[in-house]
C-alpha cells in the first residue's frame, strides 16, 4: 500500500519535547503517513460516538432489544428465547421509557417474555449471521448488568463504525484528480459528521461491521480499477464482498457488483490474451450457466406450492387442458403422501379484491379412476370457503364464488384431492362476479412455469425467498402496477430521509426542510459528475471507470432495496436509508467527485473548511438541537 | 514562546472543565411535576386528621415537595410532616418535617427530604405514591389551611380523612435535584437510573465538554494548520 511508504522523509519534524503523543503523532506521520486532520476526525467521530452511545436511551434504535438479546444468546450458548436473557431487558424497559419514547402504550400486565409483547414490537434477530453478534457478546463478558453490556456493545459499533471514515477517506483520495486531494477530507467529514450514521454507528446493530466491511469492499474494487496491485485487489473484492454480505444482508447488492467488477477483467483478460474462440467460450459460458441455473426447472410448479416437502413433480404432461402441463394433486390417504396446491395472491392483490365477489374457474379432472377433488379459499390464515367437485377422467368445468371480506389482508387458494386418487387442474382463472373481468391476479394459470431448481432446493434461504418474491412479484406486475408508481417517490424520499437523519425507531427526525435542502445541495454534486465527462482535466480514464462503476453500485444497492419493499404495497413498509450504509462511501465519493468539477481548484482549501463547519453544525443541531430535547426534554 | 502558549492553552481547556464540572455540581432544585391550580382551600388541617394527594411522578431525585399551606394564627405551635409512601404499602419511602411558625402565610413552603432513588421504590417506577400531610401539636385554633385547585391534575386524587374528594386536587410541585448545567444540558436527566459512573451527571457535562473542545479542535486544525500539504505522494498509478 502506498501510504505504508518511505520512513526516510518524514513530514513532521520530531518535537524538542518527546511526550507520548508527540511519538505517536511522529510514528503516525512518518509509517502511515495519516493526514492529521483525518486523525483529528477520527479523534472526534470516537468522542461524539462514546457520548452518544450514552445520550440514545437504552433501548431506542431499531430493534437493539433484539441484537442484545442474540449477542446475550451466544454468550449463553442458546439462541432460545431465555427468560435469563430477556427478563432484565424488559426490566429495563420500565426504567428507560420504552413504550412512551416508541409512542406505544405501556402493557397493563408486566410481560414475561417478548413473546408477551405486542406483536411486531419487536423483531426477532437469531436469523442473522453471528459475525457481528459474536464480538458484541465477547466485549460485554466484563460485567452482569445489563444496561453496561449494552454500553459495550454500543462501543464496540462506535469503534467500527469509525473505520469506515479511513475508508471512505481513501476510496477518494483513488477516485478524485490529481491536484484535489485535499476534498477527500471533505468526504470523510461527510461520514463522520453524517447524523444517522452516528446515531446508528453508537447503537447494538450489526450495520456497524457491514459498512466498514462494504467500504472495504468499494476501495478494492476501486484499487482494481486502477490497476494498483489488480489481482490481489480483486481476490480481495470478491473476498470481501462475500464477508461483507455475510456480516450483513443488506450489503447484498455488492455481491453481484463486486461479481461483475471481476467477471469484466477476466473477460477483459481472455479477450486479450486466449485465443478469441476460446474467450467466447468463456465469456458465453459465464453468461449461459448462471441463466440455465436460473431457468432450470425442479419438481413444483412455479406459484403453485405444495404444503409440504415434495419429491413427486406437482406437474404432469399426460393431460393437459391448455398448453402442455396440468396441475397436479394426489391424496394416497396418508397426510404424509399428500399433494396440495396452494398459491398466495400477492398482498396487493389480494387487498384489491377487498370487498368484491369474485367467481373462480377451472377445468378439472382425475388421472384414472373417478374421484374427488376440492376447491379451498383461505381468507388471513382461516379457511373461508370449501367446494368439492367429482372428478371424472374427462375435463369438467369448477366454479366457485365468493366474497371477499373487506379486512382481507391476504388471499390463499388451495387445490387437492378430497378423496383417494390424482385429481388434474387446468385453465384456472379469477373473475370480477360483477363485470365478469378476468383479474390477472393467478400466477401460473396452467401450470405452465416449474419453479426454478434453485428456488426449490435453497428454499428456506431468505435471500432465494426474497428473490423468489421478487420474481414472482415481476411476473404478477406489481413493479409496474399504479398503486407501485404511487409509493416509489414515497419510498425513495423515506430512503433519503432516513439516510440523513430518522432517529430513535424512526419515529422522529429532521425537519424536512433540512431534509429538501440537503437534497438539494447533495443533487448539485451530483450533477457536477457530469462535468468529470465534459472536462478531461485531471481525470484518468480509470477514474472515470471507478465512478462508473461506484454510480452502477449506489443505482443497484436502491433498486435492491425498492424491489425488495415494493411487493408489500404498504406506505409503512418502505426500505430505510440506513440499508444504504454499505453503499455510503461509494455515494459520498461520487458527491465529493461531482463537487470537485463544480469548484475550481483554488477554492479547495475554503470548501473544506465551509463544508466541515456546515456538516459539524448540523450534526451539533441534530444531537443537541433535535435527539437530546426529544428524549429528555 | 510556542511552548508557553500552548501550557497557556492547555490551562485555559483544563480550567474550562473546571468550570464545567462545577456548573454541572451547582444544584439548582426544578420542578417537573405540579399542580398549578391554587385557588382553593381544599382543606384545613390539625391533630388527628389527615389529608393526602395521589401521585404518579418519575421518583429518582425527588428532593421535596413544595406545598401551600397557609397558617393563620397568631401563636402558631406544633409540627407538620409530610409523607411519601407507594399506595397501599406500610413503609415511608421519605418523610419531611417543619414546625408550624416556619409557615409562609401566603406563599409556598418546601418539605426536603433525602433524594430519591428509584431503588427506593418497590417495582415499577411510575407506580402511584401517595403524599400524606399530618400535623402534631395543632389545635383546631390552630387549623392550617391546604390549598388546592380543580381536578386539573388527572393523575390522582385528593383525599381528607380517607375520603376521595374527586373534584379537586392539591397544589403541589415536585422538587427535583438538578444542576445549574441542566438548562444547557439535561445531565440530570441522562443520569438517571445509569448504572455506576454513569448515573454521575456531571460526567455528561464533561463529555460534552471534551466534544465542544474536539471540534474546536477540528475546526482549528482545518483553518490554521497545513492539512493541504497531501502526505501521500499522488503519482501511485502503476
Amino acid at each position: 500500500m502506498e501510504y505504508q511508504a518511505s520512513k526516510t522523509k518524514p513530514l513532521h519534524t520530531a518535537p524538542t519535547q518527546e511526550t507520548f503523543l508527540h511519538t505517536l503523532r511522529a510514528v503516525l506521520s512518518t509509517h502511515w503517513r495519516i493526514n492529521p486532520v483525518l486523525l483529528t476526525l477520527m479523534g472526534f467521530y470516537l468522542v461524539a460516538g462514546f457520548l452518544a452511545s450514552l445520550l440514545i436511551p437504552p433501548w431506542q434504535s431499531p430493534d437493539e432489544p433484539t441484537h442484545f438479546e442474540y449477542a446475550r444468546g451466544l454468550q449463553a450458548g442458546t439462541l432460545e428465547a431465555t427468560p435469563e436473557i430477556q427478563q432484565p431487558i424488559i426490566e429495563s424497559f420500565y426504567t428507560f421509557h420504552f413504550w412512551q419514547y416508541r409512542f406505544v402504550d405501556t402493557p397493563d400486565e408486566h410481560p414475561q417474555s417478548f413473546a408477551e409483547l405486542r406483536p411486531g414490537l419487536l423483531l426477532d434477530q437469531t436469523s442473522k449471521t453471528p459475525v457481528y453478534y459474536t464480538l458484541a457478546a465477547q466485549v460485554s463478558r466484563w460485567t452482569d448488568d445489563t444496561v453496561l453490556q449494552l454500553y459495550s456493545m454500543r462501543w464496540l459499533s462506535v469503534l467500527l463504525s469509525s473505520l469506515t471514515i479511513p475508508l471512505v477517506y481513501l476510496a477518494a483520495r483513488e477516485v478524485l484528480p490529481s491536484h484535489r486531494m485535499p476534498l477527500a477530507l471533505l468526504a470523510a467529514a461527510i461520514i463522520a459528521f453524517l447524523p444517522m450514521y452516528s446515531y446508528m454507528g453508537a447503537s447494538v446493530n450489526p450495520d456497524n461491521i457491514g459498512s466498514p466491511l462494504a467500504a472495504a469492499t468499494v476501495l478494492c474494487a476501486i484499487r482494481a480499477i486502477r490497476r494498483k496491485q489488480t489481482i490481489v485487489m480483486l481476490g480481495m473484492l470478491l473476498l470481501l464482498a462475500i464477508v461483507t454480505f455475510w456480516a450483513r444482508r443488506s450489503a447484498i447488492a455488492i455481491v453481484p457488483w463486486a461479481g461483475l467488477i471481476a467477471a469484466l477483467f477476466a473477460f477483459t483478460w481472455s479477450w486479450r490474451h486466449l485465443p478469441r474462440v476460446a474467450s467466447v467460450v468463456i465469456i458465453g459460458g459465464a453468461i449461459v450457466l448462471p441463466l440455465i441455473g436460473v431457468a432450470w426447472p425442479g419438481n413444483v410448479t412455479a406459484a403453485w406450492l405444495p404444503h409440504t416437502d415434495v419429491s413427486t413433480p406437482t406437474y404432469t404432461d399426460r393431460y393437459a387442458y391448455d398448453g402442455d402441463q396440468s396441475l397436479r394433486t394426489i391424496n394416497n390417504g396418508t397426510v404424509e403422501q399428500q399433494i396440495n396446491l396452494e398459491q398466495a395472491l400477492s398482498i396487493p392483490r389480494s387487498r384489491s379484491l377487498a370487498g368484491r365477489t369474485v367467481v373462480f374457474q377451472a377445468m378439472m379432472r382425475s388421472s384414472s379412476e373417478p374421484t374427488i377433488g376440492r376447491v379451498a379459499i383461505v381468507n388471513n390464515n382461516n379457511v373461508a370457503e370449501v367446494r368439492v367437485f367429482d372428478a371424472t377422467s374427462t375435463w369438467t368445468s369448477v366454479e366457485l364464488t365468493y366474497t371477499v371480506p373487506p379486512d382481507t389482508a391476504q388471499l390463499f387458494i388451495s387445490l387437492g384431492a378430497e378423496d383417494s386418487g390424482e385429481v388434474l387442474f387446468d385453465h384456472i382463472s379469477l373473475h370480477d362476479a360483477d363485470t365478469g373481468e378476468q383479474k390477472d391476479v393467478l400466477s401460473n394459470p396452467g401450470g405452465e412455469q416449474v419453479v426454478r431448481w434453485w428456488e426449490e432446493q435453497f428454499s428456506s434461504n431468505s435471500v432465494v425467498w426474497y428473490s423468489s418474491r421478487i420474481l414472482q412479484a415481476w411476473r404478477d406486475g406489481i413493479y409496474f402496477s399504479p398503486e407501485a408508481f404511487a409509493l416509489y417517490p414515497h419510498f425513495l424520499y423515506q430512503m433519503f430521509a432516513s439516510l440523513i437523519g430518522r432517529f430513535g425507531w424512526m419515529n422522529f427526525g429532521l425537519p424536512n426542510s433540512l431534509y429538501l435542502g440537503i437534497g438539494l445541495v447533495y443533487s448539485v454534486f451530483a450533477c457536477g459528475l457530469l462535468g468529470v465527462w465534459r472536462r478531461q482535466r485531471g481525470l484518468e480514464s480509470t477514474r472515470r471507470l471507478s465512478l462508473i462503476a461506484l454510480g452502477s453500485l449506489v443505482v443497484m444497492a436502491v433498486i435492491t432495496l425498492v424491489l425488495e419493499y415494493t411487493p408489500a404495497l404498504g406506505p409503512s413498509t418502505f426500505p430505510q436509508g440506513r440499508y444504504l450504509f454499505p453503499v455510503l462511501s461509494a455515494i459520498v465519493v461520487l458527491l465529493v467527485s461531482g463537487l470537485a468539477q463544480i469548484v475550481p481548484k483554488h477554492y479547495d482549501r475554503h470548501t473544506v473548511i465551509v463544508g466541515t463547519l456546515l456538516l459539524a453544525t448540523i450534526w451539533l443541531w441534530s444531537w443537541f438541537g433535535v435527539i437530546v430535547p426529544h428524549f429528555y426534554g | 514562546m510556542a511552548l508557553f502558549y500552548r501550557s497557556l492553552l492547555f490551562l485555559v481547556v483544563l480550567a474550562g472543565a473546571g468550570v464545567t464540572w462545577w456548573l454541572a455540581t451547582l444544584n439548582d432544585n426544578q420542578v417537573q411535576t405540579q399542580q398549578l391550580e391554587r385557588n382553593w382551600p381544599a382543606t384545613t388541617l390539625y391533630d388527628q386528621h389527615q389529608t393526602a394527594q395521589l401521585l404518579r411522578f418519575e421518583p429518582t431525585d425527588v428532593v421535596g415537595i413544595r406545598l401551600w399551606l397557609l397558617n393563620h394564627s397568631d401563636n402558631p405551635e406544633g409540627r407538620i410532616f409530610v409523607r411519601l409512601r407507594p399506595l397501599g404499602q406500610d413503609g415511608d419511602i421519605a418523610v419531611a418535617q417543619r414546625t408550624v411558625t416556619e409557615l409562609s402565610p401566603q406563599g409556598a413552603t418546601s418539605f426536603y427530604f433525602t433524594p430519591l432513588q428509584s431503588e427506593t421504590l418497590i417495582g415499577d417506577p411510575t407506580e402511584v405514591i401517595e403524599l400524606r400531610i399530618e400535623t402534631e401539636g395543632v389545635g383546631p385554633l390552630q387549623a392550617i389551611s391546604v390549598i388546592g385547585g380543580g381536578n386539573r391534575y388527572g393523575q390522582g386524587v385528593l383525599i381528607h380523612d380517607g375520603v376521595q374528594i374527586a373534584r379537586a386536587d392539591l397544589a403541589f410541585d415536585v422538587l427535583y435535584k438538578t444542576r445549574w448545567m441542566d438548562r444547557v444540558l439535561p445531565i440530570t436527566n441522562i443520569a438517571r437510573s445509569r448504572p455506576g459512573i454513569f448515573g454521575w451527571p456531571p460526567l455528561y457535562a464533561l463529555l460534552a465538554y471534551a466534544l465542544i473542545i474536539t471540534i474546536g479542535y477540528l475546526c482549528i486544525k482545518v483553518i490554521t494548520s497545513n492539512p493541504f500539504t497531501d502526505p501521500i505522494s499522488h503519482n501511485q498509478t502503476n
